[in-house]
């Protein structure tokens, strides 16, 4: 009873987890969709009257929007490039205990990211750096690549809660 | 702990990683991470994750990446390769071998319009293998013709491999793309030959198909045109001038969607299909250069790289010799890792050897792309043949693989005459930069 409690409340995170990685999708589908209008509008303003102002920065930013929002969902789709080739093999008790190993790993990583990335961001505001051209502010970009590695961080935290339990029950 | 001692044990606890079914951009940023700590100190390597984070996610160079990524999942989803066939199947249908001839044109063509081989296998084999099964065509050449006639996308511009090597070599993304063409049309030709003499004899695996009047070969041109015109605007625009290839790419979306609006191919939901594509496939490539370049940062401080070109400089073999070591390093790799990986992983560690032999860098981009292209079809993990296994799901793996035997062979060959003759890459480049 109490380990099927356990198993529910575990299928319920992991929607939240799926469900909040489909909407920063979405959001950073919109971003390319942006992405595109802007650099099709400057090419258009420079053709006829005057190319937009600090396009080059709109368009990076834009670049930190996609990337970063897209990064949890690409993992909920097995996206990220990994070599299946020997642990598909293996008997399922031993596929969760290497999974423990290494998403245990690449939480490290991903914390060891956000970390990082909060102390640069702070960084900026510190010293008020903006884009050379359209004066636009660092520190809110990065911020979004800490929480765009934080959603990351709660897909592998589902799936590592997968596998200790694949290596629990095997 | 000598720096070359530190690197190589790097790599050994990276191919362990990999194994262990660790996403690759995870455990390359992890592993140079770890690595500049063991040669710098824990501040300095803290630094560099922030960095290579920030530089690469805002990079407006890797922008041409979604891009052309949008530009490629619009056609996906629009059908274009479709019409790419019935065109080609229009001209060549009726000849022996013709069905096969015509998926290799097909694909040449959505090559054009694709960057990535597992999107352009997907497209073209739900098109052309059908029509191949219809007329009783060998499963084993129908399935390995597509597999292998997929990996042209990388090749003929816009290719988002050449654009990956670009970004990590600081090379023109817009000359690698000119450098392609050529060896494009090569390559096509090879694999065209490829059917010629597979047809010759045994003739009975490729059956001749239906004919078509003059009149319907000349009215089926008219489905493509608009789409030659797209890929005239796009790459001229990019070779001229115009546009930096982050515009060319999105003139290339915008126009691709356009023309299947025109065409009225492009539902509401396979214009989201197409978004959400391009937002998967851009975070996988950021995340895997990001974890390249952390990587490159701890490979660049243990001086490896110098190291190793100055000691293969110290050899004195030919380096004829040392780029078929290279390339047959590549080949062997490329069996059981996704290429896209191996090639982030192992251009910043060869690209300073590659220079000291003199080779020219554009001249191995595009060296570098076709040993890609073996990598997606040769078994155990050629990703293409995976895509087409799901497209025809009742034909076995092994006939799929064997079927790419003759095309891996026109692969080879055409390293084989690139290296002999350099000019067919570089003619183009030197020519309109």
């Amino acid at each position: 009873m109490e380990r099927n409690m356990g198993s529910n409340k575990i299928a319920s995170f992991e929607k939240l987890v799926v469900l909040i990685s489909k909407w920063s999708d979405r959001i950073s589908q919109m971003a390319v969709a942006a992405m595109m209008l802007v650099t099709i509008a400057n090419i258009l303003g420079r053709m006829v009257w005057r190319p937009i102002y600090g396009t080059f920065d709109y368009v990076s930013f834009f670049s930190v929007i996609v990337v970063a929002f897209a990064l949890a969902y690409c993992a909920v789709q097995r996206g990220h490039i990994s070599v299946e080739l020997i642990v598909v093999r293996l008997p399922r008790r031993v596929q969760g205990i290497i999974g423990c190993f290494t998403n245990i790993l690449s939480l490290g990583i991903f914390v060891i990211v956000i970390w990082q990335c909060m102390v640069f961001a702070e960084r900026m505001i510190r010293t008020k750096q903006v884009t050379m051209t359209a004066l636009l502010p660092f520190y809110p970009f990065i911020y979004i690549i800490a929480l765009g590695c934080f959603f990351l961080c709660l897909v592998i935290l589902v799936d590592l809660i997968k596998s200790l339990d694949k290596a629990v029950k095997g | 702990m000598t720096p070359s001692t530190a690197a190589i044990i790097s790599i050994v606890v990276l191919i362990f990683l990999f194994l262990l079914k660790m996403p690759v951009a995870y455990v390359m940023a992890l592993v140079g991470f770890l690595g500049f700590i063991w040669m710098v100190s824990v501040p300095a390597a803290l630094g560099i994750i922030a960095k290579g984070f920030w530089t690469m996610f805002s990079s407006y160079d890797l922008t041409v990446v979604p891009m052309f990524v949008f530009m490629g999942a619009v056609a996906f989803y629009a059908g274009m390769g479709g019409r790419l066939y019935d065109t080609a199947y229009k001209f060549f249908g009726q000849f022996r071998g013709g069905l096969a001839l015509a998926t290799i044109f097909a694909c040449a063509g959505f090559g054009a319009m694709c960057g990535s081989t597992n999107a352009e296998a997907a497209a073209m084999g739900k098109v052309t293998l059908p029509e191949m099964k219809r007329y009783h065509y060998d499963d084993s050449l129908a399935t390995g013709c597509v597999a292998s006639a997929g990996s042209l996308a990388i090749l003929i511009p816009p290719s988002a491999l050449l654009i990956i090597y670009g970004i990590l070599t600081e090379q023109s993304i817009g000359r690698l793309f000119a450098a392609g063409i050529l060896p494009g049309v090569l390559l096509t030709i090879l694999f065209a030959i490829t059917i010629y003499i597979v047809c010759r004899f045994r003739p009975a695996l490729a059956p001749p198909g239906a004919k078509s009047t003059w009149k319907e070969k000349l009215t089926s041109l008219t489905g493509v045109v608009e789409m030659f015109l797209l890929f005239a605007l796009v790459m001229g625009g990019l070779f001229v001038g115009w546009f930096t290839p982050t515009e060319a790419g999105a003139v290339g979306a915008a126009g691709a969607i356009v023309i299947a609006l025109a065409r009225k191919r492009l539902s509401w939901k396979a214009f989201l299909n197409s978004l959400a594509d391009t937002t998967r496939i851009t975070a996988m490539v950021f995340l895997i250069v990001t974890g390249a370049i952390i990587y490159s940062y701890f490979m660049a401080v243990t001086r490896v790289p110098f190291e190793l070109s100055a000691w293969v400089g110290g050899l004195g073999v030919s380096r004829t010799v040392i780029m078929v070591i290279i390339i047959f390093g590549y080949l062997i790799g490329g069996c059981f890792m996704d290429s896209l990986a191996m090639v982030t992983l192992t251009v910043p560690i060869l690209f300073p050897l590659i220079l000291s032999l003199g080779y020219d860098p554009i001249w191995f981009g595009i060296i570098i792309v076709l040993v890609a292209e073996m990598g997606v079809i040769t078994p155990p993990v050629g990703i293409n043949v995976y895509v087409i296994k799901g497209v025809v799901p009742e034909v076995p793996l092994e006939t799929i693989f064997r079927g790419i035997f003759p095309f891996l062979a026109a692969i080879m060959a055409c390293i084989f005459i690139l290296i002999a003759f350099p000019q067919i890459a570089l003619y183009l480049p030197n020519l309109l930069f």
